[in-house]
This record gives C-alpha cells, sequence and structure tokens, in this order.
C-alpha cells in the first residue's frame, strides 16, 4: 500500500468542523483535530464526505 | 454530487464524447497570476475524469483533483498514471470544499455547476460552493467557471428545440447570469470577464453526425439527455429518423447551426474576490 502524503493535510481540513486533520498511520484514516470526526482513504484518496465519516463517540 | 446523474456509471464512456473544451482560455488566464506556475495551487472542483487537469498539469504542476464520484476519481488517477504523471486527488463534496482558508490561488470548475442542486433547493448548494471558494482562494486567486447560459441550453445545440422539455427542465438546474451574478456577490466574489469561444464544440465530431443521437454512448456525454422520459426520448429520436427519412435533416442542422455559431455552446466566468 502507498504511504498516504501527510504534506496534503497543509491544504485540508474536516468538511465538518473546519479543524485540522491528523493521519493515523496504524488505521490510514484521517482524524479531525477536535476527534470527533474519521475519514476513510481508499486507494490513497481522501475521502472526505460527511455522510461516509465515522462519528468518534 | 450530481443529484440526477450516475457518475460512477457515465465515468466508463465519458471520454467518448468530452473533452477540455476551452482549454486555452483556462491557460491564459491562469498565466495571468502574479505568482510562478510552480508556486500555484490549482483546484479541479468537478474534475471528472481529469480533461482540464491532465492538460494543466503539463504548465502547472501542484494540482487538486476533487469529485464526488469515486467512479470518475478511479478513471481520473488512470489516465495520469498512465502518462506517468500524479497530482493530488480528493472525494469530496465541492459545496462543503474542504481546504484552509486562503490556501487555493486558482478554482476551475468546468460544467458542474448544474449539477450540484435539484430545481427545489434554489441554489443553496451553490452558494455554499461559492462561499466555501471565496474563503478558499487566497487574496487575488481566481476562479474559473465554465457553464452554460440559458440561450446557450436552447440554441448552442442543433437539437435544442427536439428536446425542449430537457432543456425546460435543464433551465431550472442552470443559473441566469442575473442569479449567478447575486450569488457571486453574496459570496464576496465578482465576474471580471466572460468569455465566450464561437469555434468550439463540446461534441467535437459526431456533432454534425446525424446519427449521433440515436448512439448511448453519446448521449450520455450530454447531461440534457437524462432528463428526458424514455417516451419523450423515443417520440425525438422517431422525430429525427423521419426527418432522415425524407431528406431534411442535413438542412434542419445546418439551419440551427446558425444560430450556435452566433451564441457559442459555453461561457468562462472569469471571477475575482472583491
Amino acid at each position: 500500500m502507498k504511504v498516504f502524503n501527510t504534506k496534503l493535510l497543509d491544504f485540508l481540513v474536516c468538511p465538518v468542523s473546519r479543524k485540522c486533520l491528523t493521519y493515523d498511520t496504524t488505521r490510514n484514516i484521517l482524524i479531525s483535530d477536535d476527534g470527533k470526526y474519521e475519514y476513510k482513504i481508499i486507494d490513497n484518496i481522501p475521502v472526505l464526505i460527511d455522510d461516509e465519516l465515522e462519528v468518534i463517540s | 454530487m450530481s443529484k440526477y446523474e450516475d457518475y460512477d456509471l457515465i465515468s466508463a464512456n465519458y471520454d467518448k464524447t468530452r473533452t477540455a473544451v476551452g482549454l486555452d482560455i483556462v491557460i491564459g488566464y491562469i498565466y495571468t497570476m502574479s505568482k510562478s506556475n510552480e508556486n500555484l495551487h490549482i483546484l479541479d472542483a468537478g474534475c471528472g475524469t481529469g480533461n482540464y487537469s491532465l492538460e494543466l498539469n503539463k504548465y502547472f504542476p501542484n494540482i487538486w483533483c476533487a469529485d464526488f464520484s469515486m467512479g470518475m476519481l478511479n478513471k481520473c488517477k488512470e489516465k495520469f498514471s498512465d502518462e506517468n504523471k500524479s497530482v493530488n486527488f480528493l472525494r469530496c463534496d465541492i459545496s462543503k470544499l474542504p481546504f484552509k482558508d486562503e490556501t487555493l490561488d486558482v478554482i476551475i470548475c468546468n460544467q458542474s455547476l448544474h449539477h450540484l442542486d435539484d430545481p427545489e433547493t434554489n441554489f443553496k448548494n451553490l452558494s455554499l460552493f461559492l462561499n466555501h471558494s471565496a474563503r478558499c482562494l487566497t487574496s487575488g486567486g481566481l476562479m474559473l467557471i465554465n457553464t452554460i447560459t440559458h440561450d446557450q441550453l436552447e440554441n448552442g445545440v442543433w437539437w435544442g428545440d427536439l428536446i425542449k422539455p430537457a432543456v425546460d427542465r435543464m433551465k431550472k438546474r442552470f443559473t441566469t447570469d442575473e442569479q449567478l451574478f447575486s450569488l457571486l456577490d453574496n459570496a464576496g466574489l465578482v465576474v471580471t470577464n466572460r468569455v465566450v469561444d464561437l469555434d468550439v464544440i463540446i461534441q467535437q465530431n459526431r456533432y454534425f453526425d446525424e446519427d449521433s443521437l440515436f448512439d448511448k454512448d453519446f448521449r450520455d456525454g450530454d447531461s440534457h439527455f437524462s432528463l428526458l422520459t424514455e417516451s419523450e426520448l423515443n417520440s425525438i429520436l422517431n422525430e429525427i429518423q423521419e426527418m432522415k427519412n425524407n431528406g431534411t435533416l442535413s438542412k434542419y442542422i445546418k439551419e440551427r447551426d446558425k444560430l450556435r455559431k452566433k451564441i457559442g455552446q459555453f461561457t468562462y466566468y472569469v471571477i475575482k474576490k472583491k
């Protein structure tokens, strides 16, 4: 699996909270800095869609 | 996200009928930016299969390809990979652009605005997209919107009059100039120029082909046709077949095309922050 380019996170925010995103290397997901939202990375493409996000309870 | 087309399905045949029309307009305006090409960050919002980005990437290295459809993005990625090129890919809803403030120098949006809203939402998602675009653009940033005016919807293709029910439905999905200018104004954006290339035909060589509309792949390249009922489509195809049989179709196409030559098929709006 190709490693996700974390430099992209200099540009991206969570579409819901507008918080910065952090890359979780173990799970290969993006997490909003408030810890509330998770986004998948599919085939190395971040999927920043709130309908498909995982809300962390 | 298109409200009426399944672009995951259409992505397979999309490039049979579509290319980066008006590309010289896009490149020309980006070249007017004060930053060097290497330092420009360009977003192709609603990139589809990446026809524009692939060409732009020959001059500008930092491109983001964003689309809601994973099918389109995969096709786009495949095309970049075939040319040993790489840009940034992102799946998102462009009405919720997930970029930080003032990070993008250029936002291009080609033939995508009409997919954002259903008629009853009164361009709410388009308004959100424009607000986010204004937020994400750097000061001095540039936005280029390629869309179709109501006049071009009616008369920019020779079959416009034949598919009138679809054109009428389309008009509810495309803003008038007045509506677009008002939405831009509310977002803090302003149109600085409006460009129409009268010589470019979106459908290319097959536009004048009398049989083109009988080909589903060809029709899939034009989202008008998805707004026709099956019986409307059949009745239109019958009408065309009848003209073909009695030898009047060629003349009909030539006459109708005189209107296209006057108004063009699409319009570029050159937009800046106020």
